[in-house]
């Protein structure tokens, strides 16, 4: 089911009023059932992995909980390691790294044939598997203390909101907050509704006008060079980043409504002034996972610089192959690892050249470049990640620098999209920097509660209108589902 | 909570209110040649434009009672001529619109049944429009025919504000007489006929060379396929279901094209009904009876119409004709 469905206008407010009509004794079954039925609506049978990756986090947490022997207890987690890692490599790594293999062999002229799995990547694997790693290594780390019931933790696992495309959220946030009697609270509908409507702003409005572009421009690129091609990139950070943290913004929004905190993922990534700023904006979830749960135990910095350098590099190609089964993805954290060691080996350079420049004088100046500049790394970046393929994105780098300066070159950049949608389009990513802008200063915060009931309605409304006229209603799934 | 479903009782009607009143706003500016309405909504039809049903449907609303309907796409429209139902005495109209899926043709029929009250309705298959959602031809419908309770429906059946965006577009168009005024816009080698045909004198000469392609019957489609059946029969008429002829290049390119076939057997036999698939039956040639790839031209139409009517008459599924051999008018 689609956040962005007619099924999900429907099921959401029949969940939210049946979840608080009922005792709380009954709540918690309530919502695990609403989840599982959320989930099964787009392949029934695939609850069984859920339910699979469930038990054995389950009983992996109880039976540490038994032992204080480290083996033990090494055994359990383990397990758990084993089972959800399996599944992810089964369902999502397989048929790539066999493909991979094939294509290695016959490079040395070996004739081995790979055998592939006819499976269909369950939604969200990537998510609700990390979620319950967290668990057991944290329960392990004894970070946590494990879950007794069975109900409770699976809920955890399969909270709705949050279950296709994350935040991934700790146990140590999310579990603790199903033991809270949770009451109907008329701020935190307002507060959560206008998160939605932002998210689904974000999503319909932008993110899949800017789709049809983008989809024109990299599915057929030899058909392009120049200036579509650089407006289809420029596109395509905007597409994703509404397309995820609209998302993530409806996600948090439900959950709040129904009365949890969900963490925030997303806080204005391109206002970065570096790469490691970058991280610390985008997909935060899934960063502070891989700080946690990778990077410190590699040894984080703490290490020697060529120690610290791969640490780093291993984390951002295990990012990469965690978005998808693809090269393109490989080489997207490659890109990203190799900036930020870059960005470490030339620290002290680029300090004496602001300097020697003046440009460490005036600070905003120097934000402003700093802005720019990762921008447009990150930019780089997601050509590799958002084409076909490896030789697509060589193809697509060498066509965008075939621009045509002339008048007509300039004019001829209205692919699918005309003249006026192309002006519409980027009238609402103006609109979005300045909320942002916005956010960023702090003045943001609790608008929705704050601010007086004029303004808010005028803006409810302004959204809802906005969501209802220039929203592009294709059944287009969100771009992180695949992950 | 009492004071909760009240509030969000007046924010409803807010909603509604600010929506019609945005909407006309919208459908008054335009941006270039489009009102910020189409441009919003991505709806590229015109009135009056590609696929002449403007004045198929203005004939609709007084062409009388017929024998035969005919209800479809473009496939139905450019393939059943009604002159040549009345040479065996048929008052018949056409009333296929571009990309008319079921979910289009059962809220067409349910507002043209009672003006044309057919006895026969002939509904064309063409099974690639079962994978689609039905938008298309609503864009069409909206920007062609009068605003009616059906078309709200059939855009709250198609469930997306698309279609909602398309429907208030449409009650503009009508209340403020635009639709009315519309003429009809010529199209070189495209006449149309009186009846809801549209003739095309062309000849395909290209090679059709289609990509294989499995076609993905959408469960909705079919469950408003059986839906028409059901309404034509409440009401005492017959229904058929036909497939006309297409290039067999085309066909072989469909890579599920028997287990397709077989579903719409099934389900014709489920309900009752009888469907003659004309694919792979007819001595139809590529460069001589088709005008496109998809599309059959007059020679095509006239070895294909004198086919069906054969099939039907000998199957005793043709009614009487109401006006006799000789003197028909179509």
């Amino acid at each position: 089911m689609l956040f962005n469905s007619f099924e999900f206008l429907v099921f959401f407010p029949i969940v939210t009023l049946v979840y608080f009509a009922l005792p709380h004794r009954f709540r918690l079954i309530f919502l695990l059932l609403a989840s599982y039925y959320f989930y099964m609506c787009w392949r029934p049978e695939y609850i069984v992995l859920i339910l699979a990756s469930t038990l054995v986090d389950y009983f992996a947490g109880l039976g540490m909980s038994r032992t204080d022997e480290r083996k033990k207890r090494r055994k359990f987690l383990l397990m758990s390691l084993f089972a959800n890692l399996g599944l992810l490599f089964t369902f999502k790594y397989f048929n790539f790294f066999a493909d991979s293999l094939s294509h290695l062999f016959a490079a040395v002229r070996v004739d081995v044939h790979m055998p592939a799995l006819d499976v269909l990547l369950p939604v969200g694997i990537s998510f609700y598997t990390f979620q319950t790693l967290s668990y057991t290594i944290d329960v392990y780390r004894g970070e946590t203390q494990p879950e007794k019931n069975p109900l409770r933790f699976a809920l955890y696992v399969a909270f709705f909101p949050q279950l296709v495309a994350g935040p991934i959220e700790r146990s140590t946030r999310l579990l603790k907050q199903f033991y809270r009697k949770v009451s109907f609270s008329e701020q935190r509908l307002r507060s959560g509704l206008m998160l939605i409507l932002w998210g689904l702003f974000k999503k319909v409005v932008i993110a899949d006008r800017l789709a049809i572009y983008v989809n024109e421009a990299y599915n057929h690129p030899g058909d392009y060079q120049g200036w579509p091609l650089i407006l289809a990139t420029y596109f395509f950070a905007f597409q994703i980043y509404c397309d995820f943290s609209g998302y993530s913004d409806i996600a948090i929004g439900s959950a709040r409504i129904l009365g949890f905190d969900l963490m925030e993922n997303f806080r204005q990534p391109y206002f970065a002034k570096s790469i490691s700023e970058f991280w610390k904006r985008w997909h935060i979830s899934l960063s502070t996972w891989f700080r946690d749960y990778l990077y410190i135990p590699l040894g984080g910095n703490r290490v020697v610089k060529w120690r610290w350098y791969y640490n780093l590099m291993v984390v951002f190609l295990v990012s990469g192959l965690w978005h998808g089964a693809n090269w393109t993805f490989v080489v997207w954290g490659a890109l990203h690892g190799f900036y930020l060691i870059f960005s470490i080996w030339t620290q002290t350079a680029r300090a004496k050249i602001r300097a020697w420049i003046g440009l460490a004088r005036r600070p905003r100046l120097q934000g402003l470049w700093q802005t720019v500049v990762t921008f447009h790394l990150v930019l780089v970046a997601w050509v590799f990640f958002r084409a076909n393929s490896l030789s697509d994105a060589m193809l697509i780098l060498h066509n965008m620098s075939q621009i045509d300066f002339s008048w007509r070159g300039l004019m001829d950049i209205n692919i699918e999209l005309g003249w006026g949608e192309l002006m519409l389009v980027m009238l609402f990513i103006v609109v979005m920097e300045l909320v942002h802008l916005l956010q960023s200063s702090g003045k943001w915060v609790s608008f929705s509660v704050r601010t007086s009931q004029p303004l808010r309605l005028a803006v409810f409304y302004g959204l809802l209108l906005c969501i209802v006229f220039f929203g592009v209603y294709n059944h287009t799934e969100f771009i992180y589902f695949q992950f | 909570m009492i004071k909760l479903a009240r509030q969000t009782a007046v924010y409803g009607l807010l909603v509604v209110v600010l929506y019609g009143l945005v909407g006309w706003m919208f459908f008054h500016i335009r941006v270039g040649d489009q009102s910020v309405l189409d441009l919003a909504t991505r709806n590229p039809v015109e009135t009056g434009g590609f696929g002449f049903t403007l004045p198929r449907i203005r004939e609709a609303e007084t062409w009388g009672e017929v024998d035969i309907l005919f209800l479809g796409s473009s496939h139905t429209y450019r393939s059943f001529d009604p002159r040549i139902f009345a040479e065996y005495g048929y008052r018949s109209f056409n009333l296929g619109t571009t990309g008319q899926t079921p979910i289009n043709s059962y809220y067409v029929l349910k507002r043209y049944f009672p003006k044309l009250r057919p006895r026969l309705v002939i509904l064309d298959i063409y099974r690639n429009l079962y994978d689609r959602d039905g938008l298309e031809s609503f864009y069409d419908l909206s920007k062609n025919a009068p605003f009616s309770w059906e078309m709200v429906a059939m855009a709250l059946a198609l469930r997306t504000p698309h279609a909602l965006n398309a429907a208030l577009d449409n009650f503009f168009l009508t209340q403020t007489g635009r639709l009315e005024r519309a003429q009809q816009q010529p199209f070189e080698d495209e006449v149309y006929v009186p009846g809801g045909y549209v003739e095309t004198h062309k000849v395909y000469t290209k090679s059709p060379n289609p990509k294989p392609r499995r076609i993905e019957l959408q469960e909705f489609q079919l469950d408003y396929l059986r839906r028409i059946i059901d309404y034509v029969y409440a009401r005492g008429s017959r229904i058929v279901l036909v497939s006309q002829p297409e290039p067999l290049e085309i066909l072989r390119a469909v890579v599920n094209y028997d287990e397709i076939a077989a579903t719409f057997a099934a389900l014709a036999e489920e309900k009752g009904v009888r469907y003659f698939d004309f694919n792979f039956k007819l001595p139809v040639q590529t460069h001589v009876h088709f005008s496109d790839a998809d599309h059959l031209n007059p020679a095509g139409v006239r070895l294909y119409n004198t086919a069906l009517i054969d099939t039907l008459q000998k199957h005793h599924l043709l009614p009487t004709p109401t006006n006799g051999k000789s003197s028909a008018s179509y």
